[in-house]
């Protein structure tokens, strides 16, 4: 007699089995169970007709040109890569801008600073 | 994948030969729409190429390339969901199940191995599931994903995979059972 958790842990076993997923102990012994036992049987016949039906409606009608594919990818890859020379001098020129910004930025704090001490005789 | 990284487009042709069936098959299964789908499978390339410098190595590069598209899909879904609720005026927020299922998938009639009825009944059975269960059967169904693939993927332990996936199947065997299916 089986209980309901070794009922389910053979139905899971069938499952893998189908899948040839089993190590080798335990796929010998779904197999004499598959012969032996015709309730084995038939649930290892019901999980296959399970598979044969999704297959078959899931599978697409046709798989299309793989070469043409190919082609449209490498055209499609190509026409969106960067030059490599204009981007090093766009990444130059992109950095540039602050760094000229920060330069005159201090130079007219240094100046007027510079004025400020001058008018009241500091310097 | 050094050459990929330095800008051969040799390397990168390889990686999307490779790989590129793969992403679209995912990104299919998850916003159920083709025209959508290969918009999500060239947006991830694209990104795999502009972050492929700082790719470190740890995952492979297939789940590495799955997880990105897994991801874009699940923003496409969700944003599609979102839209359509709110043109309706029937936004909820927050709650992510309550998505509308994708827009019927179109399948080639040559290669139809089930009827559309069927696929339909199929793909409601799977939308009725909640997220983390629909998420490892889109990526277990594409039958070329071990364990230890998915679980990097969804960034969840291999016993979390196994467990919902078990989960996933009891579920839709007792919800196609129901509607007569198996």
């Amino acid at each position: 007699m089986w209980t309901p958790w070794r009922r389910r842990r053979h139905s899971a076993q069938l499952s893998a089995y189908l899948d040839g997923e089993l190590d080798a102990s335990s796929q010998d012994e779904v197999t004499d169970r598959i012969v032996l036992n015709p309730a084995s049987r038939a649930a290892l016949d019901e999980f296959a007709a399970v598979d044969q039906l999704v297959e078959l409606a899931l599978a697409p009608g046709h798989l299309p040109d793989r070469e043409a594919a190919a082609d449209l990818l490498l055209s499609r890859c190509q026409a969106t890569a960067t030059p490599p020379a204009a981007a090093p001098a766009a990444a130059r020129r992109r950095h540039l801008a602050p760094a000229v910004v920060a330069s005159v930025g201090i130079l007219v704090t240094a100046g007027v600073t510079f004025m400020g001490l001058r008018r009241r005789g500091l310097v | 994948m050094r050459r990929i990284v330095e800008g051969s487009a040799t390397a990168f042709r390889a990686l999307v030969t490779e790989y590129y069936p793969l992403a679209y098959s995912l990104a299919y299964r998850v916003v159920g729409d083709a025209g959508e789908a290969e918009e999500v499978a060239q947006d991830a390339f694209l990104r795999v190429h502009a972050a492929m410098p700082s790719f470190r190595g740890e995952a492979s590069l297939k789940t590495w390339i799955l997880r990105i598209v897994h991801r874009l899909s699940l923003n496409r879904r969700r944003d599609r969901s979102r839209t359509a609720w709110h043109r309706l005026g029937l936004a909820h927020s927050g709650d992510v199940d309550l998505v509308p299922p994708p827009p019927s998938r179109e399948p080639d009639p040559e290669t139809e191995l089930i009827s559309r009825q069927t696929r339909e009944q199929v793909m409601e059975a799977v939308d009725g599931l909640s997220a983390p269960l629909r998420d490892v059967v889109m990526l277990s169904s594409m039958g070329e994903l071990t364990y230890e693939e998915i679980a990097r993927v969804l960034g969840v332990p291999m016993g979390t995979v196994s467990s919902r996936l078990h989960a996933a199947r009891r579920q839709l065997a007792d919800e196609l059972g129901r509607r007569e299916l198996i």
